[in-house]
């Protein structure tokens, strides 16, 4: 059928054209992965020039000067105490605001949600101010009780409505086997938690982990990867063969961290934007 | 409801102990932070002084006398404008080819979504490099073109959409894969019932996918104005506001007020005056989505 024949060159075009669109799209990341590999020299010939051979001396520049395996492990440990701090006071407030049968709790969950409407830099002078005098500045507990406050509305939104989700039948069934209200949110609703827990943690962890301003306003040091790159990319200016071997140095543990969880950081990212 | 359920629910202090730990936090950083904003903005306050004086309207008056601050929001209009739109026609065009049964449609989806996962800051520099070396790289193979000299951080008439360029190229694989989200609901069944019906692949587009996912279109552009009007990373790494003020964004401006030249006061006016104007946006865009669903 000449038809379907017209139909089936019109989709390989198609295709074609995608593909090249998706190889202009890496062109930012292949350029970068091969600068990185180029002498200075190299580049001021030509940006655009296939490096002449495997040249591995930026990576080691970066990996010392930036002090690249400290930090890496400072933004891990400063990702996951956030997320599990997040997840534990929403975990409970979500709970708490769906079960409980007052007014009150409607207000509370409206209060948390009004801070949707509040950009981070309409209280990031004060917020500093009030970290300041509360001793929260310059330390790595500070800014993860800071994470669990600006986080937390979202992520209690979300436990909010998974617990909703839940037939209050299985909590009364506990009752009547005996459970006070604090064994009846650990021993049967919390641990149903697990899959919006994860969710809650894929949202968060890609932010706080890319995070730049806070870190650098409340640590005020080159603690964290993107703080890092920011002071090393002020200290080495035009040093584009550094800071191209920071960019892949500092972009591999992420992209490592979401091939290996792919699946699950989309479904969490839908999920999330679409209950907000 | 049962009584057991019912005496358990109303158990007060259970509940509020439950609710407290989030609430102390959100409290110390949000509220207090964001309840001393709006005081300091009706202030003179001056970096970390004492002396404190209450000027009523005075900051936000000088903010529509100040050139930089209209600089700053007209810049920053612009830029969310520019990215809003041509960012979610990227992103519906993206999702639309990829929601077909093209070959290798994971592999295309990881690519577009890849950027997303990366540092702000960090991209920032990769594209300033972009746009400065290996754009020059470029010209000089083609012959230094006297038409093809474009400053694209240096010209202040189009820096901004250059860092908007390089937000859409970030940002674009977020929004599609929610459109992916949004079109996979539409049943296969009336797109194939139209198809049997003799509509061309342009009349479903326009007449079924449109309308259908359109909720999901006013959330996508609701997301992407909201994080635009707030864009602060972008331009911090790659033009550090300049040329001039040509690329201070509000959220820049802010910072430069309140850090840099220590006008808290002044500068917690202006951060008042973003939160409304986000405010505002969101609440008619929502308004909007509402009306909307009801018609459908």
């Amino acid at each position: 059928m000449p038809e379907s024949k017209k139909n089936k060159f019109y989709k390989a075009i198609l295709a074609a054209v995608v593909y090249i669109f998706a190889i202009c799209y890496m062109f930012p990341v292949i350029i970068a992965v091969l600068n990185s590999f180029k002498e200075k020299r190299e580049i001021l010939i030509s940006a655009v020039s296939l490096p002449s051979s495997l040249y591995l001396e930026n990576y080691k520049t970066v990996i010392l000067k930036a002090d690249f395996f400290k930090v890496f492990f400072n933004s891990i440990a400063l990702t996951v105490s956030s997320i599990v701090l997040i997840i534990i006071i929403s975990a409970m407030a979500g709970y708490a605001i769906a079960r409980w049968r007052r007014k009150v709790a409607n207000v509370i969950m409206l209060i948390f949600l009004s801070a949707m409407f509040v950009p981070f830099h309409t209280v990031m002078i004060t917020l500093l101010k009030t970290a300041k005098d509360l001793g929260a500045t310059g330390n790595f507990p500070g800014l993860v009780l800071i994470y669990g406050a600006l986080m937390c509305p979202t992520s209690i939104f979300l436990f909010r409505g998974f617990v909703k989700s839940i037939p209050i039948e299985l909590e009364e069934s506990g009752i009547i086997d005996g459970c006070n209200i604090f064994n009846l949110a650990l021993r049967i609703v919390f641990p149903l938690m697990k899959p919006i827990s994860a969710t809650v943690a894929v949202i968060n962890a890609l932010w706080i982990w890319n995070d730049f301003l806070l870190p650098y306003l409340i640590l005020a040091k080159p603690l964290t990867i993107p703080l890092s790159q920011m002071y090393f990319y002020g200290k080495y200016n035009q040093q584009w063969h550094l800071i191209m071997a920071g960019f892949v140095i500092s972009t591999i543990p992420i992209v490592v961290f979401f091939f290996s969880m792919q699946k699950f950081i989309i479904k969490g990212l839908v999920s999330g934007a679409i209950k907000n | 409801m049962s009584a057991y359920s019912t005496k358990i629910r109303k158990n007060d202090l259970a509940f509020i102990l439950f609710i407290l730990p989030a609430f102390v936090l959100f409290f110390l950083f949000f509220i207090v932070p964001f309840i001393r904003s709006i005081y300091y903005s009706f202030t003179d306050l001056y970096g970390y002084n004492r002396n404190v004086n209450f000027i009523g309207l005075s900051s936000f008056l000088e903010a529509f006398r100040d050139e930089n601050f209209l600089t700053s929001l007209t810049v920053t209009l612009k830029y969310a404008l520019f990215v809003v739109i041509i960012g979610n026609i990227v992103s519906l065009a993206l999702a639309l080819l990829l929601d077909t049964n093209i070959p290798g449609k994971s592999v295309l989806r990881t690519v577009f979504f890849l950027p997303n996962v990366m540092s702000l800051i960090i991209v920032g520099f990769v594209w300033t490099f972009i746009y400065g070396d290996v754009y020059r790289s470029f010209m000089e193979i083609l012959g230094n073109p006297e038409y093809l000299q474009i400053s694209w951080l240096g010209n202040t008439s189009i820096a901004i959409y250059s860092i908007g360029i390089t937000a859409i190229w970030q940002s674009a694989g977020y929004a599609m894969i929610i459109y992916i989200a949004g079109l996979q609901n539409i049943s296969t069944d009336i797109i194939e019932a139209a198809y049997i019906d003799g509509a061309s692949a342009r009349e479903v587009f326009f007449r079924i996918k449109l309308p259908l996912i359109s909720p999901v279109i006013v959330m996508n552009v609701i997301l992407a104005t909201t994080s635009c009007l707030k864009v602060f990373d972008f331009p911090l790494a790659m033009t550090s506001g300049g040329p001039g003020y040509a690329t201070t964004t509000m959220a820049l401006y802010i910072y430069t007020l309140g850090f840099n030249m220590q006008r808290t006061g002044y500068a917690t006016a202006i951060s008042v005056i973003l939160f409304l104007i986000i405010a505002v946006i969101t609440v008619f865009l929502m308004k909007f989505l509402k009306m909307r669903e009801e018609k459908l």
